[in-house]
């Protein structure tokens, strides 16, 4: 193991794992001195039965009547960041819980975000790529009901300007959690179409995190745990929803990517995700799930031992296309087990309307917005735009990509 | 596979490892806030250690920093001096330069400020959730195991408290190098036996493995050639990451009886603990094979059976350990303190049995066995 000329690596999240982890929120909530918090979820979190679940564990520890809970729009908005924190501020609230997924708890962390830093700031879209360094100040619980985005555990959030325009991303030490409570009856009751594409979210966290420049010991030992326990159970979770261990170890693991990729930022696979979620609406669990093969062939002369190492945990083969090949093996099992819903190719993802969500003519702009983004730095290889170009060509096929049009890799 | 997916975990330093890692500290006290840190430096160190730390704070406002000069074991007058001065500086952070007794007097120090504590009135503390002055620790790789955990031993007087660890933990190759390589060894053998604990835990769990496989893999990697500053600055992570883990999982056997010893001022940790070892290590490979490969496995990066082989050729970590237990006995031998390794471990059955740790004491008797028989052949400590 190679120990990096330099490297930092925070991870001050607590961290409660359990299958009756939910029930030691009252006292999680009396260690961060909270009384009266601010319950952020979303309408199909509610539906599925999981606010009525946190009620019941809060009730029994006389905590429910001290809470008020807000339903926020599935994705998350500014404008919606900005209620909340009016919300919190007027009901004189002392913490947070953010039930939910990716976009409930990157509302909960714009909250307290808007809260901790300048009093005359009323709209988070100030601090878009601004920095605010004030430590935490607002006690954040997050319970996840999803196991892919990691937002749980790491000091950045996506937000939507407005419904369908670009995401401003957030950064800040202050957006990291207090705590999370990982409890696999949260995600019981996700799709399995869902359950595969937010899986695959948090195998690239990991992938990307062990084999981007970044990459630390920590982030190292953080992946390799993710990566076994996330290959081991994402299967079962979409053919077997309710199956509480596998709930339980892909939760572990998509915390456990979050925090390596918190610490090893990923690279071109969500590079390019970014850009297909501005440009053209694609959700991000799926359009990284098709990806993720791709983004290792594009850097695999810069990452051949990393992926061997990968492949030997995973798969008992030595190479690194073994590993590659196995990416590509679990889409296509996960695709089955979905009865088609988890898509293998970008040229078969759709919008609600159910038409192509991208379309050819989107390729060369995908390509150009990726140029910009800031992850290509901690990318092994360097993005090119006819590189860049040539992977999107290849993923919307769904062929393999061929890596002698590769032009950087020859260098 | 569900005891091990249930698990408490907070690691609250942020850890900054690198060849320029002291550079960081600047940006590091503006993240905090900090404004006008103290520099606690013992005076046993090189004092090269000092002006790198110095050249490193450039023109910084903390390069004005009072610089307090502090003894191995300081008394009650040097803790109320030192205390008067925080408070005389308008200290808003402490910067804590050495690993082992330092770090430890510095926490129990950041406790008594900020919580407004006269060292007479120890060891009763008031019970506060307010969040003490920022820790920024500087570590050498002379460790104590304490560090970077949320625990402190300042003589008699011991503490464990998530409040106390220090926020950050620097790592810098120009601050290593200057202990001798007994003293490394004492150190790499802390974190090893921290390490086994972990593994051997109840409250094991991916996360534990996290943080240890890769002290694990440091430590198997450099075991035989820790001369360079890279080799010493990579046992000294393995020592942090080994802490961190280990508060979450807390006291083994093994450390349980080296913190007994260390507190009686009998022997030293590094000493209690290269004795026990081995047999702990050896009640591991019978009772739980598949971690104890596993153990092996990190440590060589062989396959597993290729490390068990290794293993049971006796090189690598096997030989070191014998190598180390068997210096131990010559030295002991001629010291005449062997009672005393029977009398802790007693009082060390009772603590545990009070406890109801049945697993422990089972292995305890082994060690207690093991031991009696080391000392029937010679004496141990």
């Amino acid at each position: 193991m190679r120990l990096p000329d330099y490297f930092h690596f925070s991870m001050r999240v607590r961290l409660i794992a359990g299958y009756e982890a939910l029930e030691r929120l009252p006292e999680l909530l009396s260690d961060l001195s909270c009384q009266h918090p601010l319950i952020l979820t979303d309408q199909n979190v509610t539906e599925a039965g999981l606010l009525e679940l946190v009620d019941n564990v809060l009730t029994r520890a006389a905590v429910s009547s001290a809470c008020t809970r807000m339903i926020t729009p599935a994705d998350s908005q500014a404008e919606a960041v900005n209620a909340a924190a009016a919300a919190y501020a007027a009901a004189d609230c002392d913490g947070i819980i953010a039930l939910g997924g990716g976009s409930v708890i990157d509302m909960a962390k714009g909250v307290t975000l808007l809260l901790s830093c300048d009093p005359q700031i009323s709209d988070i879209r100030a601090y878009a790529r601004h920095s605010c360094s004030h430590l935490t100040t607002i006690p954040c619980v997050a319970i996840p009901t999803t196991s892919g985005t990691g937002s749980e555990v790491t000091r950045t959030a996506e937000i939507t300007d407005t419904p369908g325009t670009q995401m401003l991303r957030f950064s800040s030490e202050t957006l990291q959690c207090s705590a999370a409570l990982i409890d696999p009856r949260m995600s019981t009751t996700l799709p399995s179409v869902l359950s595969a594409s937010t899986g695959m979210d948090a195998l690239s966290h990991a992938f990307e995190a062990y084999t981007g420049l970044g990459k630390n010991p920590l982030s190292d030992g953080l992946s390799v745990q993710a990566i076994e326990l996330i290959s081991a159970h994402l299967e079962q979770v979409t053919t077997e929803p309710a199956d509480l261990t596998a709930r339980m170890a892909m939760a572990v693991g998509s915390t456990m990517a979050g925090q390596a990729s918190d610490n090893s930022p990923p690279g071109i696979t969500h590079a390019i995700a970014h850009a297909l979620s501005d440009l053209c609406g694609v959700h991000h669990g799926s359009s990284v799930s098709i990806l993720l093969p791709y983004g290792l062939e594009y850097n695999e002369h810069k990452i051949t031992g990393e992926l061997e190492e990968l492949a030997r945990l995973i798969t008992g083969g030595t190479s690194a296309e073994d590993a590659i090949a196995y990416l590509r093996a679990l889409n296509e099992q996960l695709s089955a087990t979905t009865e088609g819903a988890h898509k293998t190719r970008l040229h078969d993802i759709t919008d609600q309307s159910g038409a192509a969500a991208v379309r050819p003519e989107h390729l060369p702009l995908v390509a150009r917005r990726v140029l910009g983004d800031p992850l290509q730095f901690y990318n092994p290889e360097q993005f090119e735009y006819q590189d860049v170009l040539n992977l999107l060509e290849a993923a919307y096929w769904g062929y393999p990509l061929d890596r002698t049009l590769i032009t950087q890799g020859k260098r | 596979m569900d005891q091990y997916l249930s698990f408490d975990f907070f690691a609250r330093p942020r850890i900054i490892s690198g060849s320029k890692a002291l550079e960081a500290i600047v940006g590091e006290l503006e993240h905090l806030g900090i404004q006008s840190p103290l520099i606690l430096w013992y005076a046993g160190r090189s004092s090269s250690q000092l002006q790198a730390l110095k050249k490193a704070l450039g023109e910084s406002p903390a390069a004005a920093a009072a610089v307090c000069r502090m003894g191995d074991h300081p008394s009650r007058s040097e803790f109320k001096e030192i205390l008067t001065l925080m408070s005389s500086s308008g200290c808003d952070a402490l910067l804590v330069l050495g690993s082992g007794s330092i770090q430890s007097t510095a926490k129990l120090l950041n406790l008594m400020y900020s919580r407004s504590v006269d060292i007479e009135q120890l060891p009763e503390l008031p019970e506060s959730r307010e969040p003490l002055l920022p820790h920024i620790a500087i570590l050498d790789e002379q460790t104590d195991g304490r560090e970077a955990a949320c625990r402190l031993l300042v003589d008699e007087f011991r503490l464990s408290d998530p409040a106390i660890y220090p926020d950050t933990i620097v790592i810098d190759e120009r601050i290593c190098g200057s202990c001798t390589m007994r003293e490394l060894a004492d150190s790499a053998i802390i974190s090893l036996a921290q390490i086994c604990e972990c593994y051997r835990a109840h409250t094991s769990s991916p996360m534990i493995k996290a943080w240890t496989n890769p002290a694990l893999r440091f430590l198997g990697d450099h075991q035989s050639r820790s001369t360079g500053k890279k080799a010493r600055a990579a046992h000294l992570n393995a020592a942090v990451y080994a802490q961190i883990a280990h508060s979450t999982v807390g006291f083994g056997p093994i450390s349980t009886l080296a913190e007994l010893f260390e507190v009686s001022q009998f022997c030293s940790a590094a000493e209690l603990t290269a004795v026990v070892l081995p047999y702990y290590i050896r009640e591991l490979e019978e009772t739980r094979s598949t971690l104890f490969t596993e153990v092996f496995r990190e440590i060589s990066t062989l396959s597993s059976a290729e490390a068990d082989r290794s293993f049971r050729q006796h090189e690598s970590l096997a030989q070191a350990l014998t190598a180390l237990a068997a210096a131990n006995e010559e030295r002991a031998s001629t010291t005449g303190k062997r009672p005393i390794i029977e009398s802790m471990i007693r009082q060390t059955r009772r603590l545990l049995s009070a406890d109801d740790q049945h697993e422990l004491l089972t292995l305890l008797d082994t060690i207690v066995t093991h031991t009696a028989a080391q000392t029937a052949r010679g004496g141990l400590i």
